[in-house]
């Protein structure tokens, strides 16, 4: 057990805070870009250490902390997008100035809750995981607090934040009430024996306000109103690290709350929930077109909370082919959504108020080809164009979601993606045809070049030859 | 006269609906917090009234947990209350509605 636990993703992330605080204390003086490249290391050798867990299915701590391959797999992904975070945060550095190591410090603290929580057997470990993503959250979105952007994007995080988790918190407890535990598994046999009933019980009431909860981390339909407001005023890397750790940790939750607590929903509980996917669809896609030529970084948060309708719909199928969408869906939109946002740290390097109007990105592919067409990659991949991997990861949802029968849910979903095209292509025409505001060229160093190659490539790659990652996800479930 | 589960209940419920209410009505930065400790407390006492009527610990030491969480998310808070002082010379959130569109 110590093995396991001293090899865990968990036991590094905390050496690396522990550390990174020492270094503040001993070496203030240390160049921020050695601490962002040791770091970086530092995650890539966690990443390994987190594989060579692979294969292992245990319980540890008084059943509160479960590592399987589910788990594994979610370490491994939270771990990788962190290295891409960094990266993007590398070009932030020289706004921050001294305070770089509690920059870093505090998304290393967000990993640590990203990969407890899918560790998370019991609603308490649950609970505190999504509160240590939150509360390092609601600090670095006010990090930059010479703007005023910065500040307001705290302020509703903050507020939006606690007040949801007070719900799902108070949820919790009317779950504790009823079946006098808060362990996964013995939930599950009182959901079971309570949902054959069909009034509507105290369980009932708290697993809507957990759902709710969660729902506010995946900006979900009811909870989404906060999304855009934080993702344009956080500083970009914070806004990646939304995007793509909190919100894949999210449906993570989600995943193991409904396969290890619940057990299966009935038809009323997948209806309410087809509708928020729904709404959240239309929301999302429809609210995205008014946004062109407007802020680039809250016409992703539109785009986002699209996504994740898509990433609903996958979960209401509640079957093995629904959860492999999911995972698919969610590793391919990370990729797409990470070069992005390294994109749009690399077009603006004078950082000089990280607004990143549209109008920045006008004619992109004159200025820096490398740019202009990892945009263009990355893009269609969100649009679900063919080949791309993107496209796989929407045909697979809505082929499940057929599958069950939900006719017209996958229909909104096909309607949907239709309208997403007519703006994904709007920022494909904006950077491929329209003239450069300002026609110097951008200079990216090799190592970017290097990584968007990469990301770029395994889009494509997971696009065409689909089977491997499928092969893999098919063992977590 | 003994108290029942229910009524510990109720006055949680009320609570927490006081605190809900005040996070969406007030517009003052603290007051918002406060209502937020408010509904903390509301669940604090819905773990404890289970957990006693129960007879069982786990709420009690969630109760204890949920107590730390609030003072941290305070602690925050109010950081983020004196940032908004500092730029604005005012906490209330109308100060901060800005973003827009």
């Amino acid at each position: 057990m110590l093995s396991l636990i001293s090899r865990s993703a968990e036991t590094g992330l905390i050496i690396v805070v522990v550390a990174l605080f020492a270094a503040r204390l001993t070496l203030p003086r240390l160049k921020s870009g050695v601490v962002s490249k040791l770091v970086i290391t530092v995650f890539a050798l966690l990443f390994l250490l987190n594989m060579t867990l692979w294969g292992s299915k245990t319980l540890l701590l008084q059943d509160a902390f479960r590592l399987d391959h589910f788990a594994l797999f979610f370490k491994g992904f939270f771990l990788l997008a962190g290295i891409f975070i960094f990266m993007i945060a590398g070009h932030f550095q020289d706004t921050l100035a001294k305070r770089i190591y509690e920059f870093y410090s505090l998304f290393t603290l967000a990993t640590l809750g990203a990969c407890f929580l899918v560790s998370a057997n019991n609603f308490l470990v649950l609970f505190l995981s999504i509160e240590l993503i939150t509360f390092s959250l609601y600090v670095l979105t006010t990090y930059w607090r010479t703007q005023i952007t910065s500040i307001e994007a705290g302020t509703k995080y903050l507020v939006v934040g606690a007040f949801s988790s007070a719900m799902m918190l108070f949820g919790i407890s009317f779950i504790y009430g009823t079946t006098q535990t808060i362990n996964f598994h013995d939930c599950r046999s009182a959901f079971t024996v309570l949902s054959a009933q069909p009034s509507f019980t105290l369980l009932h009431l708290g697993l809507i306000l957990v759902l709710a909860g969660i729902g506010f981390k995946i900006s979900a339909f009811p909870f989404q109103l906060w999304a855009p407001d934080v993702y344009q005023g956080a500083p970009t890397p914070v806004t990646a690290f939304l995007a793509v750790v909190s919100k894949s940790a999210g449906f993570a939750a989600l995943m193991r709350l409904v396969l290890l607590a619940t057990g299966g929903w009935n038809a009323v509980w997948i209806l309410m929930l087809a509708l928020i996917a729904a709404a959240t669809l239309l929301y999302g896609n429809l609210g995205a077109i008014p946004q062109l030529g407007g802020n680039m970084k809250r016409f992703l948060a539109f785009s986002g909370i699209g996504h994740a309708g898509y990433l609903l719909m996958a979960m209401i199928c509640q079957n093995a082919q629904g959860y492999q969408a999911l995972i698919y869906y969610l590793v391919v939109y990370a990729i797409a959504t990470l070069t992005i946002f390294l994109g749009i740290v690399l077009t603006d390097p004078s950082q000089s108020d990280m607004k990143h109007n549209m109008s920045d990105f006008q004619g992109l592919l004159a200025r820096s080809p490398m740019l202009g067409f990892s945009f263009f990659v990355a893009i269609l991949s969100l649009a679900g164009v063919p080949p791309m991997a993107g496209f796989f990861g929407k045909f697979l949802v809505i082929q499940a979601v057929i599958e069950k029968g939900m006719w017209l849910l996958a229909l909104i979903g096909a309607v949907t993606i239709a309208i997403s095209l007519y703006y994904y292509l709007n920022v494909i025409k904006l950077i491929y045809a329209d003239q450069p505001n300002d026609t110097s060229s951008i200079k990216i160093g090799f190592g970017y070049q290097l990584t968007f190659i990469c990301l770029n490539l395994s889009l494509i790659f997971l696009g065409v030859f689909q089977a491997p990652l499928l092969h893999l996800i098919a063992k977590t479930i | 006269m003994t108290l029942s589960l229910e009524n510990y209940l109720i006055v949680s419920g009320m609570l927490f609906a006081i605190g809900a209410l005040g996070v969406m009505t007030r517009r003052n930065l603290i007051m918002i917090l406060l209502s937020i400790e408010i509904m903390l407390n509301a669940v604090n006492l819905s773990f404890v009234a289970f957990s006693s009527y129960g007879d069982n610990v786990t709420g009690q030491v969630s109760a204890l947990f949920v107590i730390a969480i609030a003072a941290c998310e305070v602690a925050i808070g109010l950081a983020i209350a004196v940032l908004v002082f500092q730029s604005q010379r005012t906490i209330s959130t109308d100060a901060v509605s800005r973003l827009k569109g």
